[in-house]
């Protein structure tokens, strides 16, 4: 009992003297935010910076159901336009951060084209109900006139890593994921890339009811500038 | 519902036979390593799903050592959403089943080998029919648990609509989608009959004392 009182007495101490950053952000942003936050947290010691990495989808589900975050980036326009319609982003923060594009990887063994997918036995997208990749997947699929064909055959990954995880562990011929996604270290190459029109964006912006809206702002302005502008370049991101 | 019943069917028919006899075996046996294979049948009860998943995915993944040597690809398959079930269903139809098979008085069985009888013999006509309300109750058990399976299933059968979306899933995706409505129904829909399947465990457990 005494412990317990002399834990909580810890807790609210630490409440009271550190400040915390919640950012939820769209998977694929996972290496160059980490990079972000340790540049952001020299500037400022006294923030420690939280991620949380998933679907975008399911962190704009997340805030819509009244999770304490503070900042959003998503991988696509529409989730983010869906908070900002309900009020829960300030929109006058919001900012496209970064473009991408998406390619499909295989095995070393196994060399696929576009073309050639419907020799696949099993290819690994995105969840499309909650995946950006995946519907950007589809999308593709549909322009390249495959869907109907390959529906069938398409595994659903809860988000665009796990996708990629799905290639790498041989239970998909093929995966289609981003480019900035970790292909190499997962030991799956490029076989090929989507055309250049199909374009992947990724907004991000401060959530209403943050409590720490002004750091919010900061680390947006971070994200945007030389700094971030080169760790995105860095990892493969196109800049807008 | 179709796929959820069809896979907690066959997972519950799986753990049937080596349910019975891993719960004889440890209700009678007196044998080496005893407390090991006990505690070895609770551990999926006791591990989170998540592991489970994960060791499943290892174990029986393409790349992993059955896939390898048989060429079998089972993850997300509908039978990987049967194997994720069965495992979470058999140590609690194992436990309830030893519970009802030592509750067969040892007389009865002593009684049946001095009159001749082979153990084999004396297990399917004394000791069975004797638990066999208890062994029902276990069946009814790993019935509700292999429905109720969520997170194995997620992980090793992924949640392919058709094909392994079981019940669980679908509560899960509905929600995540935002179709609150479904997730309700679904919800309602699972909690009666998870309802009605422990009050008939229940009575078949207790009239089996």
């Amino acid at each position: 009992m005494r412990l317990f009182g002399v834990a909580l007495l810890w807790c609210g101490l630490g409440g009271a003297t550190e400040r915390s950053l919640l950012v939820s952000a769209a998977v694929s942003l996972k290496e160059p935010f980490e990079a972000l936050a340790q540049r952001f947290t020299k500037d400022h010691p006294e923030i420690k910076i939280t991620f949380n990495f998933a679907a975008s989808g399911d962190l704009v589900r997340q805030i819509e159901a009244g999770a304490p975050v503070d900042l959003l980036a998503t991988a696509a326009a529409e989730p983010m336009d869906r908070l900002e319609r309900a009020h829960l982003i300030e929109p006058a923060s919001r900012r496209t951060i970064a473009h991408n594009r998406l390619v499909l990887v295989t095995p070393r063994n196994k060399w696929l084209k576009w073309a050639e997918l419907m020799r696949a036995r099993r290819v690994a997208i995105g969840d499309p109900r909650t995946v950006p990749a995946g519907q950007y997947a589809l999308e593709l699929l549909d322009r390249l006139g495959l869907r109907a064909q390959l529906e069938p055959r398409l595994l659903y990954a809860a988000n665009v890593r796990v996708a990629l995880d799905l290639a790498a562990r041989g239970e998909a011929e093929a995966a289609i994921v981003y480019a900035t996604d970790p292909v190499a270290a997962s030991g799956l190459v490029v076989v090929d890339r989507a055309p250049d029109d199909l374009v992947v964006s990724y907004p991000m912006a401060v959530v209403s009811a943050s409590q720490e809206r002004e750091l919010g702002r900061a680390f947006i302005a971070l994200v945007m500038g030389p700094g971030g502008r080169q760790l995105l370049r860095g990892h493969g991101f196109l800049l807008p | 519902m179709r796929l959820s019943l069809e896979v907690a069917a066959l997972a519950v028919a799986l753990a049937l036979v080596p349910g019975t006899l891993l719960g004889y075996a440890l209700a009678r046996g007196r044998f080496r390593g005893r407390a090991l294979v006990d505690a070895l049948v609770l551990l999926p009860l006791v591990l989170p799903p998540s592991v489970i998943g994960y060791l499943l995915l290892v174990l029986l993944g393409s790349g992993g050592p059955v896939g390898r040597l048989t060429g079998w690809h089972i993850p997300f398959t509908f039978p990987a959403a049967v194997i994720a079930a069965t495992v979470v269903a058999l140590p609690l139809f194992a436990k309830t089943a030893q519970a009802a098979l030592s509750q067969v008085a040892l007389d009865l069985e002593e009684l049946a080998y001095t009159l001749g009888m082979s153990r084999v013999r004396t297990f399917w006509k004394v000791t069975l029919p004797l638990a066999w309300r208890g062994l029902l109750a276990a069946t009814v058990l790993a019935f509700a648990r292999a429905l109720g399976e969520f997170g194995a299933t997620l992980m090793f059968a992924g949640n392919l609509p058709g094909r392994t979306n079981t019940l669980p899933l679908e509560i899960y995706t509905a929600y995540l989608t935002g179709d609150n409505e479904r997730a309700l129904l679904l919800v309602a829909i699972l909690s009666a009959f998870s309802l009605g399947v422990v009050l008939v465990a229940n009575r078949l457990g207790r009239n089996a004392l």
